[in-house]
């Protein structure tokens, strides 16, 4: 088969690989933190220097969960762009390198806070544990660069529809762009804490802060955040891994409606993870519950696309019998095999998930260690290890280099490591957490408890699986960095899937953002309007802050 | 669009499971009152100290083997810390901060909830077996968050 | 460009892609595809015509891909998630 060498622009990869190379940086030292909890709370290693359990915590989360992510996610998405729908205008890329900068200081920033001890308020910084102003600051400078990043997205995909009229616009382009869409409208609730309540609180400018509005506020954002996070990578098994395999995309209009069913369904959804909270009535909980359970299924959806698109694959090339087509895959290709492990690894996260929002089952979960297993099953499993497969491409295509097949099989073992690491560490967290253990904490017997004395076997395997997980990232590391600068110099495609069928009109039909973002808002007003007003004109009286680390 | 005849089976399948899972929980939630707690009692956290029932907190018999337990949580300690509550007691738990937010779990039970200051949060669950519960905090309040504890006696 | 007669029908594959064919099209365009997928193995041999209006009868019934497998698939993971979802529900009446 023809390879398509169609090339990023050389200045689009540059500002695509800026914002991959922040990423990396933050996955290495957050993953140190990460070894670093649980060495501590397999209660055999304590920190150095009166270091803080929960400085590290916080660094941790807040490194992976909010950079790792942000930044890889908005560079991919430009490289997508680019790759797809044409090199990005001067304007556009300007925008870009804003978003980036204002982004990257904003992370050192809030990083410094951190490590100085000035901010151990986790990556949740639920009010009324106050950190230093300059955390909050960080945190705001990151958004709203990430906006300027948006804006440039969407300024390259309305000058491409003016271009096209008639015309669907590309699925991975059209994906970004969805992707984006969410991301801005979530963020305004995070923007508007941490601008209104918690930054004028922080710098002393107002006395107390209204703690549900805040929670609230953040959850609205949280929620959807994960499916930023998430469908990325479902863009990577959509729009890539087709092409990898030799196959073809299962169906482009069922593709785009998963995604605007994410779009719809992510975000009026937060109140999941208030569910054991006082100040919200249960009625709106459940509320909030049926329409969690409906962004359930553009995942039941992509399931079925993705084993589709093998299965297709696999007959294609002859295979017979009900799974025969399983052995016709590329298992030695790690542009397959990491995202499909990544995929593997979604079917017990994702269940997890539907347990979590199950409305009073969530007194079984909440606040336990299980809650913890569940997201290094989705964001540190199903979403890094295919971010990892789609780096195995995207890295050498933007530096003009190739994966040499030493790199491909260390990125295999990579793989093989991650999940046997991630077994250990998420599935021993699953066990412990129904037996109560909770998330957060650092080492305690809770004075020598026979429930939490029950719990230690459980933190062993976490360290033996965190150990292992940290040798993982020591390799992506490697291998990222050979990619990057040290890999034999070639052409690297950015493999884009074709469509099985030609276009089904709907595919134009989903382009209608009036209508989407139309949605969106209605569906938010149902959710939010009337609990939100209720927290607002019910509330109690406000809360000083308090630095209690 | 066109939708494969399996995939329209699969969906119908799995929203179907949807749906009766949330039939089950909504209605165990609505008709068997196992609502998550969600109480809507607001406090001033300021004043806890002086506000019935947290001025005297502890195990208040209501009625026949029917208890209130008022707990006030704050950064690091539950008080009261120990408590006996006889064998098959019913008994309503209501909980404030008066600082941060924390939790209250004891392991091995659904019992579970949110404490936040200006409010006050309840359940009620009945103590059916023997024994020492652990209760501690699961929502990350400080440097002292995993020493915060306390205990409940169920005796015969 | 591969240029393609059936009949006195004829079009450009990648104008078919572009989604600019008719709805009575579409259908030749999955025999089209059947046969691309065939031949993408064997380094563009020419498709077989012997048959047309035969493929298309026979297109017809078999228009959707055999995805037995994918089913079988899809509801392993249905029942798993069923199990898990059931067995926390049962631990959650247990400890009520």
């Amino acid at each position: 088969m023809v390879q398509s060498l169609e090339k990023v622009d050389r200045r689009d990869a540059k500002l695509a690989l800026a914002h991959l190379a922040v990423a990396f940086v933050a996955l290495a030292l957050g993953g140190f933190a990460g070894l670093l909890q649980t060495l501590v709370r397999s209660g055999k290693f304590e920190l150095p220097a009166g270091i803080s359990y929960y400085t590290i915590l916080t660094t941790h989360g807040v490194l992976l969960g909010l950079v790792l992510t942000t930044f890889f996610i908005i560079g991919f998405q430009f490289a997508a762009v680019s790759r797809t729908t044409g090199s990005l205008s001067d304007g556009s890329r300007r925008l870009g390198w804003i978003g980036f900068w204002m982004m990257t200081a904003g992370t050192a920033c809030t990083a410094f806070f951190i490590l100085t001890g000035q901010a151990s308020v986790l990556y949740t910084f639920y009010a009324p544990l106050q950190a230093h102003a300059g955390f909050y600051i960080g945190l705001a400078l990151v958004v709203v660069g990430s906006w300027v990043s948006g804006f440039g997205m969407f300024a390259h995909y309305a000058r491409w529809r003016k271009a096209h009229r008639g015309e669907a616009s590309p699925l991975l382009t059209f994906m970004s762009v969805t992707n984006m869409v969410l991301w801005l409208v979530c963020t305004l609730g995070v923007a508007a804490t941490v601008v209104f309540q918690l930054i004028p609180w922080s710098l002393g400018l107002t006395d107390r802060v209204n703690v549900l509005l805040s929670r609230t506020l953040f959850w609205y954002f949280g929620h959807p955040l994960v499916y930023f996070w998430l469908l990325p990578a479902y863009m990577v098994w959509y729009a890539v891994i087709p092409k990898v395999i030799g196959g073809k995309i299962f169906s482009d209009s069922l593709a785009r409606l998963a995604f605007i069913l994410f779009l719809l369904f992510s975000i009026p959804v937060g109140f999941h993870h208030q569910l054991l909270e006082p100040g919200i009535s249960p009625f709106w909980k459940y509320v909030q519950v049926v329409l969690t359970f409906m962004v359930i299924i553009p995942s039941l959806m992509t399931a079925f696309a993705m084993f589709a698109t093998f299965e297709s694959y696999g007959r294609a090339q002859g295979a017979t019998g009900l799974f025969g087509w399983w052995r016709k895959l590329p298992w030695g290709d790690a542009r397959f095999f990491a995202p499909f492990v990544g995929m593997l690894f979604f079917i017990p996260a994702g269940t997890g998930g539907i347990i979590n929002a199950s409305h009073q089952l969530n007194q079984v979960v909440h606040n336990t260690i299980w809650v913890t297993g569940h997201f290094h099953l989705t964001v540190a499993t199903t979403v890094v290890l295919t971010f990892f497969g789609a780096s195995y491409w995207l890295i050498p295509h933007l530096t003009g280099r190739v994966m040499t097949k030493a790199m491909n099989r260390l990125a295999i073992i990579q793989t093989i490591v991650w999940a046997v690491g991630m077994t250990f560490m998420s599935g021993s967290m699953h066990f412990a957490g129904l037996l109560g253990a909770p998330r957060r904490s650092a080492f305690s017997t809770y004075g020598n408890s026979p429930q939490a004395l029950e719990w230690i076997p459980y933190q062993i395997a976490q360290a033996v699986g965190g150990t292992i997980l940290f040798i993982g990232i020591i390799l992506i590391l490697v291998i990222v960095i050979n990619l990057a600068f040290f890999a034999p110099k070639g052409e690297t495609e950015f493999p884009v899937a074709e469509a099985a069928a030609p276009q089904e009109r709907a595919a134009l039909a989903l382009e209608n953002w009036k209508l989407w973002i139309s949605l969106v808002v209605a569906l938010i007003l149902i959710a939010y309007t009337v609990p939100l007003i209720d927290i607002i004109q019910n509330a109690p009286p406000g809360s000083k802050g308090y630095k209690l680390w | 669009m066109h939708i494969h005849k399996y995939e329209k089976i699969w969906l119908t399948f799995g929203i179907g499971c949807l749906v009766v899972f949330l039939t089950v929980v909504g209605v165990s939630a609505f008709a068997a009152g196992q609502q998550p707690p969600s109480c809507l009692t607001t406090i001033d956290p300021e004043k806890v100290d002086t506000t019935p029932p947290f001025n005297q907190p502890g195990l208040v018999k209501k009625g026949n083997n029917e208890y209130e337990l008022n707990i006030v949580v704050a950064a690091f300690s539950f008080t009261p810390n120990t408590i006996e509550i006889p064998k098959g007691a019913k008994v309503t738990i209501n909980v404030t901060s008066k600082d941060v937010i924390h939790g209250f779990q004891i392991p091995g039970t659904n019992i579970n909830m949110m404490v936040e200051p200006g409010y006050v949060n309840s359940l009620t669950t009945t103590f059916d077996e023997p024994g020492e519960y652990t209760i501690l905090c699961n929502e990350y309040c400080g440097a002292g968050h995993h020493m915060m504890t306390a205990r409940i006696k169920v005796v015969e | 460009m591969r240029k393609v007669t059936v009949a006195t029908v004829s079009y450009s594959y990648d104008s078919v892609k572009a989604g600019k064919s008719a709805g009575w099209r579409a259908c030749l365009t999955d025999v089209m595809e059947d046969e691309f997928k065939k031949e993408e193995g064997d380094n563009m041999t020419k498709p077989e015509w012997t048959k047309p209006t035969a493929t298309i009868r026979q297109t017809k019934k078999e228009k959707e891909p055999a995805l037995g497998g994918t089913l079988a698939s899809v509801f392993l993971l249905g029942f798993f998630i069923i199990f898990a979802w059931v067995s926390v529900y049962l631990l959650f009446l247990h400890r009520l």
